[in-house]
């Protein structure tokens, strides 16, 4: 590949992030592109944020993106993702967000909900970045993380790792495969 | 869990974490004996070589402490077998004691102490550089640059204590434990060691009059670290590479593939000095290197440990090359180097560009997510027992102890149900401390099973014979919750999965003397306030047990038993909209306005049934999903 491709993966609770990175990785090295991922956890706890940063094709080793790098942001959560892209991602980026809203105890306790979700959005547009929202709510249990990635793989076509190695990694995770398709279809 | 680069049949290249690489290069060795206290980023190293410990015939635990770790790892050197202990930064200021004997004494078998530093402090609640700690045991220190390096370090590491009888630290940062590249594997070895124990390896005998035995032993400690560093040069850990210029980089550990990632950002070319050994430091490498410089930046993680070094070494060789880094303020000190960072610094040093430093406000707005506790955890029962009990009692003014365990979110907004949170289990001696001091209000003490074995009982023994006037509350829920629900002595369960018998608080505490004591479960909220209430007016110390398992435990245990999802749900018919359910602070409860009828997230509900409990209006119910 040529440009190496930055990914930073967003979100609240830990595992759905590292996994999602992982399978990502793996799909990467499946066909022979350089990769690193770092995750970034801050607490163990249900809803502690998390980042993955991912650099696809990039020589040597730097794992962390370096602010305002970032080719896309995969936000699991709108708040988490937004700020994360307003730090992080490139003028002209990819920022796919889950739209339903996970409240911080701040937020839970003030009874109201932080409106820079919706004005970094905004202020993304504005930035010529391309913003994707896709509602993963539907999906019950484990698999909203790769609902997300159909859509993100949907929105991002440039991304270089293909469909296919994604599918492959998961061969034998029906749900999470399901899940895939399911975002990829939505995002059409 | 299947961890590829930890299968027998492994070959090639494999996709890894740093701590697995690390965890690898022990199992090549053929470890024997594995001890460790979680902390991040070492935990995964441990649970990697656990995960193949029935297969491998190792012997992998969880201790009680890390200096129980160290000590376990240092008795089966001792016996001739390759040993391995784990800890974070913060574990290894616990071990200097026992380090620093067994540095002294010295092993037969090949003995490891692999430390991993969380500089930036991701999810700890302080720095600290274990490079400094290690270097005053006069130990030989590693620090891998790649996960690579870090498998072939460590796998080296365990033949190079037995060639230098002393343990050999290997020390890595989460920039690299954290991350999963590419690693290449080799095939393990396995040498059949005999069962021989050697108690004093060294035959130091500290005390025998007329002999200076420990100081014969702190020179040879240093001679024998020279030696090291011979054994050490033949590796090829460290190296210079030449570049135009009179500004040379030392770059040490993982700050070499950063460096160099960035120079090619930034079209800087110079000579580079990659330092990877940090004790002993290659003092002819430096010299050599030095030699035709004027100035060299120094990029390492953690403290100016290399940078202050480095300059001591260019002063006895009278060499005039001036040192930059951390102290001369050429990097910030503390905290993590990034590429962007390093980036900055050589602009400065480079092309006389100003330092355009990190926008670190905008990197915290990034983790403005409050930390808080799993929904329906045992925690939350007992913060919201001690506010209100002590609302009651005594206009709610007491002061509260904790360790670092999840009892620390006491202390966040909004709930900011304790007073302090410190090292693990040093809440109880510090309330004793407040306690002794005369303070006027209540006194409390809150301490996880994981502190209390840790650290709280020897607390909680001085406690018992000094009288010291405290509730001490132990939070009892069978796990180190916040570092990823390892066991500890309460669980029943150990590193390796086996059934194994819990340890008796109840027991425990009865034995140290204390008179009073009650076990509640912190989930029933007036139960635990009559027992908070009790405590106060008992004789001192008392101690309650709030015996809880971690929510997340619980909800796992639930779901391989086939039960069904079960959540609270609010009857909007039947709420009064009082609020009262809000005063848990459950991240599950959530209110649009302070007029509304909350909701709550069956995602994030346990259906521990607190809220139900306080519901003003009996509006809640408990409900399959
Ligand atoms: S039952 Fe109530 S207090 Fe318990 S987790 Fe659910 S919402 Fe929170
Ligand atoms: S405690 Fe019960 S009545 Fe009061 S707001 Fe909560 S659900 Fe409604």
């Amino acid at each position: 590949m040529g440009k190496p491709f930055y990914l930073r993966i967003c979100g609240v609770g830990g595992q759905g992030s590292v996994h999602l990175a992982g399978t990502l990785a793996a799909a990467a090295v499946r066909e022979g592109i350089s990769v690193s991922v770092i995750d970034r956890p801050r607490s163990a706890m249900r809803l502690g944020p998390i980042t993955c940063d991912l650099c696809l094709g990039q020589e040597g080793f730097a794992p962390f993106i370096v602010p305002g790098e970032a080719d896309a942001v995969l936000g699991q959560e709108p708040l988490d993702g937004v700020l994360n892209a307003a730090y992080y991602l490139k003028k002209g980026g990819t920022l796919v967000l889950q739209s339903e809203a996970t409240p911080s105890i701040g937020e839970a306790v003030a009874c109201g909900m932080d409106e820079r979700r919706t004005a970094w959005k905004e202020k993304m547009l504005r930035w010529g970045c391309q913003v994707v929202e896709a509602d993963a709510s539907a999906i019950t249990g484990t698999g909203r993380n790769y609902y997300m990635l159909g859509v993100f793989l949907r929105a991002c076509p440039w991304f270089p790792i293909s469909a296919a190695a994604v599918e492959e990694e998961l061969a034998g995770q029906a749900k999470n495969l399901q899940c895939l398709r399911e975002g990829m279809r939505a995002a059409v | 869990m299947q961890i590829p680069i930890m299968q027998a049949n492994a070959a090639g290249s494999v996709l890894a974490y740093g701590y697995e690489a690390v965890a690898r290069g022990a199992l090549e060795a053929d470890v024997k004996v594995v001890s460790g206290f979680p902390g991040t980023p070492s935990t995964g190293a441990l649970e990697a070589l656990a995960s193949v410990a029935g297969e491998r015939g190792i012997h992998v635990e969880w201790a009680t402490n890390e200096r129980v770790a160290l000590e376990t790892a240092w008795g089966a050197a001792m016996d001739g077998q390759r040993a391995m202990c784990t800890m974070n930064h913060l574990g290894m200021n616990v071990v200097m004691d026992a380090l620093k004997y067994c540095a002294n004494y010295g092993v037969t078998g090949g003995m490891v102490v692999f430390v991993g530093d969380d500089v930036g402090a991701n999810t700890s609640a302080i720095e600290s550089d274990s490079r400094v700690l290690a270097c005053s045991a006069d130990v030989p220190v590693l620090t891998p640059c790649s996960a690579e390096e870090a498998r072939r370090m460590t796998r080296r590491a365990f033949s190079l204590s037995e060639e230098l009888g002393c343990p050999v630290v290997v020390r890595s940062v989460c920039q690299l434990m954290m991350a999963r590249t590419l690693v290449d594997v080799e095939v393990p070895e396995t040498v059949s060691r005999p069962s021989d124990f050697a108690p004093n390896p060294r035959r130091v005998v500290m005390f025998e009059p007329g002999t200076m035995a420990a100081v014969t032993i702190h020179r040879f400690l240093h001679e024998n670290l020279s030696r090291a560093g011979g054994l050490l040069e033949e590796q090829g850990y460290d190296a210079a590479f030449p570049g135009p210029g009179s500004t040379g980089i030392i770059a040490c550990g993982v700050s070499y593939p950063l460096v160099k990632a960035a120079m090619v950002r930034c079209g800087v070319e110079a000579p580079v000095l990659k330092l990877s050994v940090m004790n002993p430091l290659n003092e002819r490498l430096i010299t050599g290197f030095a030699a035709s410089l004027d100035r060299i930046l120094v990029f390492e993680e953690g403290e100016a440990y290399a940078e202050e070094k480095i300059q001591a070494i260019l002063g006895r060789s009278r060499l005039p090359a001036s040192v930059l880094g951390r102290l001369s303020g050429e990097l910030p000190f503390g905290g993590e180097l990034f590429v962007g960072e390093i980036e900055s610094a050589l602009r400065a040093v480079y092309k006389g560009e100003r330092w355009k430093a990190a926008d670190a406000a905008a990197q915290d707005r990034l983790f403005e997510r409050d930390l808080t506790l799993c929904g329906g955890c045992g925690h939350m029962g007992l913060f919201y027992a001690l506010r209100k009990a002590m609302e009651e009692v005594n206009g709610g003014r007491y002061l509260a102890f904790s360790d670092a365990g999840c009892a620390f979110m006491g202390i966040l907004a909004p709930a900011k149900s304790i007073t302090s949170a410190t090292n693990m289990g040093g809440g109880i001696s510090f309330a004793c401390g407040a306690a002794d001091a005369g303070s006027e209000v209540p006194v409390f003490a809150l301490c996880g099973d994981g502190g209390f074995l840790h650290g709280g009982v020897s607390a909680l023994a001085g406690a018992v014979f000094n009288r010291s006037n405290i509730v001490a509350v132990l939070l009892d829920n069978a796990a180190l919750g916040n570092t990823g629900l390892q066991p500890t002595g309460c669980t029943g369960r150990n590193a390796v999965g086996q059934e194994v018998p819990r340890v008796d608080l109840e027991g425990l505490c009865r034995s140290l003397g204390i008179v009073h004591q009650q076990t509640v479960d912190p989930l029933r909220l007036e139960d635990t306030m009559a027992a908070i209430k009790t405590a106060l007016k008992a004789p001192k110390p008392a101690v309650i047990i709030a015996r809880q398992p971690c929510v997340l435990n619980r909800l796992k245990a639930e779901k391989q038993a086939g039960h069904p999802v079960r959540t609270a749900a609010v009857d909007p018919a039947a709420c009064r909209r009082c609020g009262k359910c809000g005063e848990l602070y459950c991240t599950a409860i959530v209110r649009e306005g302070k007029e509304a009828v909350p909701s709550i997230r069956a995602d994030l509900c346990s259906a521990c049934g607190m809220c139900v409990e306080l519901c003003s209006g009996g509006a809640i119910g408990i409900k399959e999903v």
